[in-house]
């Protein structure tokens, strides 16, 4: 029985918080970013070659600046422990920057090692949702290691990705939420190397834009987050916001302005507006889910009972919950319990109606597709029932 | 999962769902992340499910348990690194204000009071407190979302009002 207490607690902590719009949009704009997104992480387990010992104990005897250089791999040995002999190549060439600089953010250490970007300068392109080939990208070197000298850790333990980290290019005066790995075709590698994380990001290739200033910014999670940076929309300048709790670091990449191209830059722009205002595409289906596309397509309510069969320990008259939704639950034989609402809407149908509300099915498919049906009664109650697939169908749709 | 799907439950569980957000981060920024992770986890694993089962239940689960992650993860932050990162300390505390009428039974200053207190209970009671009378989930519900049998859940929520009781003596 209820008490008092109860009264006052239910008052007291009834839901009255909204979420703000603008948050709601931000999630729907992810959602559609990671669908585009192909991210491709490749795992590597780092061999110190003889050689390599040798050059970092020359490089030991000379200077702080070569100290520098040893306690980080060049930019052409990352690309050569991830086996890509192109990437090496380009980051052995003039048109390779190299920054060497160091943010510590959060309690841990970002550094930019250095870019280089042009068309196939990878052993290993990507391709879109389209199936095109990404020929001009730009590559990134970073590294992220524990600002008390503990090591990362290795990416075969399980300690690893326990804390992830963003990083992504930005381009100045656009806005980095909507502007990022995420939205231009990004991906990384990854490998830990001596305790340090080491990330090659690659996106479309953003030279274009090199009058503008491009960033490189590392926070904390596996999105882009609002909170650890500040964007001015009149200047289209980006800083780091203080008080965030986390890494957050951003680097200025120091590209030649002389690559910079407005007319390609404005093609870019208007190209990207474009696919981002697409229709989804329809992920790649397999072979069950397209059986059970195919099953579901061709069911109706009226032809249901000759395709499926109730299964009448389920069927019952839904009760409305406290929340006024028309409620359900059952139990098969099989021990499988649900506990659902009626989510569709039955306003205008006919007494006597069949709606499917819904259908599930996990990893076998048809042989255990359940279908959510709901009839609506004379008196205005809604019956629920659960169909299967009849077995005796099954095999000539299943074969 | 479809894009309009995850839209429908946006607009029917948002605001149960921020609100428990609010209620367990303490934080409206930290509260915004769980918000956002919460349904970008459940898009991710709603690829080829359709969600049968009490929707807000499922919500609330995903919810509580990237919450738990967050908490074991900033543990392992601050013992490794050194960062403090307090969620009382540093909280940024959210305004309560609602959208209480005059009519009803409780002022503001009484709901302020025993969200107070409720905040201030342990997580092992504020939890099952806030599933149960912020989201009306059953106790059966709450077992299977904080994997513990119904009886304990019972348990809690009988020694957490116990504490409010005392607490909230003044009011009751």
């Amino acid at each position: 029985m209820k008490d008092k207490l109860d009264s006052l607690l239910e008052h007291a902590l009834a839901p009255m918080e909204l979420p703000e719009k603008k948050l709601n949009d931000q999630i729907l704009r992810k959602v559609k970013e990671k669908k585009d997104m192909k991210q491709e992480q490749v795992y590597y387990k780092r061999r110190i070659p003889a050689a390599a010992l040798i050059t970092v104990c020359m490089l030991i005897l000379c200077s702080s600046t070569a100290l520098a250089v040893y306690r980080y791999l060049s930019p052409a040995e990352v690309a050569t422990e991830t086996n890509d002999n192109a990437l090496q190549k380009a980051f052995l060439g003039e048109d390779a920057i190299l920054v060497n600089e160091t943010q510590e953010s959060g309690g841990y250490k970002v550094t930019l090692i250095g870019s280089v970007a042009g068309k196939n300068i990878s052993d290993f392109l990507m391709k879109n949702g389209k199936g095109e080939v990404l020929e001009d990208r730009i590559y990134t070197i970073i590294t992220i290691e524990r600002a008390d000298g503990t090591p990362m850790p290795d990416t075969s333990s399980d300690e690893y990705g326990e804390e992830s980290f963003f990083a992504s290019h930005y381009i100045h005066g656009l806005d980095p939420n909507v502007y990022s790995m995420m939205s231009m075709n990004g991906s990384y590698t990854e490998f830990v190397n001596n305790g340090v994380q080491y990330r090659i990001l690659d996106m479309d290739n953003i030279e274009m834009f090199a009058d503008r200033g491009i960033y490189v910014g590392v926070n904390s999670g596996t999105f882009y987050d609002r909170n650890a940076y500040s964007y001015n929309e009149s200047t289209g300048e980006m800083s780091c916001n203080e008080s965030y709790t986390g890494v957050n670091v951003l680097f200025q990449l120091p590209m030649d302005v002389r690559k910079a191209d407005p007319s390609a830059a404005e093609a870019y722009l208007k190209a990207f507006e474009e696919s981002m205002n697409e229709p989804d595409e329809t992920p790649e289906k397999s072979e069950l889910d397209m059986q059970v596309d195919e099953f579901m397509e061709m069911l109706t309510p009226e032809n249901i009972d000759e395709y499926a069969e109730p299964v009448e320990s389920t069927r019952q008259v839904c009760t409305i919950d406290e929340n006024g939704w028309p409620h359900y639950s059952y139990e098969l034989d099989t021990g499988a319990a649900e506990d659902g609402v009626v989510l569709s809407d039955l306003e205008g149908k006919q007494p006597g109606s069949k709606i499917i509300e819904g259908w599930s099915y996990s990893d076998s498919g048809l042989d255990d597709l359940n279908i959510d049906v709901l009839i609506l009664n004379e008196d205005g109650t809604i019956t629920f029932v659960l169909y299967q697939p009849r077995q005796e169908l099954l095999y000539p749709i299943m074969n | 999962m479809k894009q309009e799907e995850l839209e429908l439950y946006m607009d029917t569980y948002g605001k149960d769902l921020y609100s428990f957000c609010c209620c367990v981060t303490r934080n409206r920024q930290e509260a915004d992340d769980l918000y956002q992770d919460t349904f970008l986890k459940v898009y991710e694993l709603g690829e080829k499910l359709v969600i049968k089962t009490n929707p807000k239940s499922y919500l609330m689960g995903i919810a509580f348990n990237l919450y738990r992650n967050y908490k074991r993860k900033l543990s392992v932050r601050q013992r490794i690194a050194g960062v403090c990162v307090s969620l009382d300390e540093n909280a940024e505390m959210i305004p309560m204000d609602g959208q209480l009428t005059e009519d009803m039974m409780i002022s503001k200053e009484e709901c302020r009071i025993v969200r107070e207190a409720v905040n201030n209970l342990s997580d092992k009671y504020r939890i099952p407190i806030l599933l149960f009378y912020m989201e009306g989930l059953s106790q059966a519900d709450i077992a299977a979302m904080l994997r513990i049998s119904e009886s304990a859940v019972k348990t809690r929520v009988h020694r957490a009002k116990k504490i409010l009781r005392e607490k909230l003596e003044g009011l009751l």
